[in-house]
């Protein structure tokens, strides 16, 4: 056996002593402990703190992950959200403009009414009419009155067989015999559209002496026996003499919002006389 | 036969122009079938827009009430001046195309209010609203403008385009005669 095996057998010797003395507890070696722990524990720091980047920057990655697709799903989920808001709007405003009309036929039930939507406007520079989804088929005739929960909107103008034209009220070709409903006034005169779809209606050919005031309701008279009687028109916002000075003039606001009409209803048990005999009330 | 589109569209306008106000009723209005004879009168001529104003302006006159003829002259006369007037003017800016459309609506707008005066009576206390009025439209005919002419331009292309049948006939005939 050689030196070198006699320096591995005496190493190893050493070595299993040591050992056996550290097995046992009797000998510690702290001179041995803390030279290592100097020399490594730098190291594991330094290691452990790259380590902890490394897993933050893991968990980080994680979270945008789980957060882009958290914030997807709530974006898609807003968006559905959206829409159904969206569609409970329309339908709640429809459910109010149908109530409307629902009232209007609950407090006038002597009166025939057929229910129309409006299926298009404004086809040129001229504003003064509306066409309804109805009309021959359901009885319809010229000169019928046009309501919506609100008041009057128009007369019916020319009628189709599934069709009809409906004069509105601001048009400048439109009259209306009106009646002041204040109870001692009742002052009469008709009403004319000035053709501009923002503006006020005109009553014109009040008697000189009737007492009208700003605020007044103003209803359809009925004396023309076109339209029924007590159909509200709207209120007076103002009042004068007329270019003569011979009768009274007073600017009526209308109660209906004429530009945003959806839906509609025709006072059909009201049968209007035409103008001239023989004429005949409907268009062919 | 490709050139039937421009009735087509100027139905599919028509029917746009009236069921898209009963849903949209701000200021800014619109007169659709005016902006497409615009379109249509910068494409094929003064002559033939005049044409299709009398055409365009018979529909507006058979849907609206008031004055017959009225649209009809109006468009007619319209057609035949912006024909004329591109002419002579147009210096390829875009922006030429919005002023013409805004000026002109409100220049037959101007009209109507006319018309509605003496038909209300002379009501000069409906004029600024008339006018108001008028000039909305004026603004919303002057933003359609440019995207109508787009489209426009795109079915002029379309019309225009070479029949590839004819080509590929000719190119057999054309094969037959060499062999």
């Amino acid at each position: 056996m050689g030196k070198k095996g006699m320096l591995g057998i005496l190493f190893f010797l050493i070595m299993a002593g040591m050992m056996s003395l550290a097995i046992s507890g009797k000998s510690r070696f702290p001179l041995i402990n803390s030279g290592v722990a100097m020399v490594v524990l730098p190291f594991e720091e330094a290691a452990n703190y790259m380590g902890s980047g490394l897993d933050g920057i893991r968990n980080y990655w994680r979270a945008l992950t789980s957060l882009q697709a958290d914030n997807a799903r709530l974006q898609q989920e807003n968006q559905e959200l959206r829409s159904a808001n969206l569609k409970m709007a329309s339908i709640f405003s429809e459910n109010q403009q149908l109530r409307k009309l629902l009232d209007y036929k609950e407090e006038h039930q002597s009166q025939t009414v057929v229910p129309a939507k409006v299926i298009a406007r404004d086809f040129g520079s001229l504003r003064d009419s509306l066409y309804i989804n109805i009309g021959k088929n359901k009885g319809l005739a010229r000169e019928m009155a046009v309501v919506d929960g609100t008041g009057l909107v128009g007369v019916i103008d020319e009628v189709y067989d599934d069709y009809a034209r409906v004069l509105l009220i601001t048009s400048s070709q439109c009259r209306i015999g009106a009646i002041v409903l204040r109870h001692d006034s009742r002052a009469v005169g008709i009403t004319n559209g000035k053709g501009s779809t923002g503006d006020d209606l005109l009553m014109k050919h009040i008697y000189r002496e009737a007492d009208i005031r700003v605020g007044d309701i103003v209803v359809t008279s009925g004396y023309s026996g076109y339209h029924p009687a007590n159909i509200l028109i709207g209120k007076i916002v103002n009042k004068r003499m007329d270019n003569i000075g011979l009768l009274q003039e007073a600017e009526v606001k209308p109660s209906t919002d004429i530009v945003d009409v959806e839906s509609v209803l025709v006072i059909t048990s009201f049968t209007p006389k035409s103008k001239i005999e023989g004429q005949g009330g409907q268009a062919k | 036969m490709r050139k039937l589109i421009w009735p087509v569209l100027f139905l599919l306008l028509l029917v746009i122009q009236g069921a898209v106000t009963v849903f949209y009723t701000g200021w800014p209005a619109f007169d659709l079938l005016l902006v497409f004879l615009y379109v249509f009168t910068i494409i094929n001529g003064k002559y033939w827009g005049a044409a299709a104003g009398v055409i365009i302006g018979f529909f507006q006159d058979g849907l609206t009430l008031g004055m017959f003829g009225f649209h009809m002259l109006t468009r007619a006369v319209f057609a035949y001046v912006m024909g004329s007037v591109y002419k002579n003017i147009y210096n390829g800016n875009m922006a030429y195309h919005v002023g013409m459309m805004a000026l002109s609506t409100l220049v037959i707008q101007s009209c109507y209010c006319l018309v509605e005066l003496v038909a209300g009576g002379w009501q000069w206390r409906a004029l600024p609203s008339l006018l108001w009025q008028a000039l909305g439209q004026s603004v919303g005919n002057g933003i359609l403008v440019l995207p109508v002419l787009f489209l426009g331009m795109l079915v002029q292309k379309w019309v225009t385009q070479k029949d590839i049948t004819y080509n590929l006939d000719s190119k057999h005939e054309s094969a037959k005669r060499d062999n």
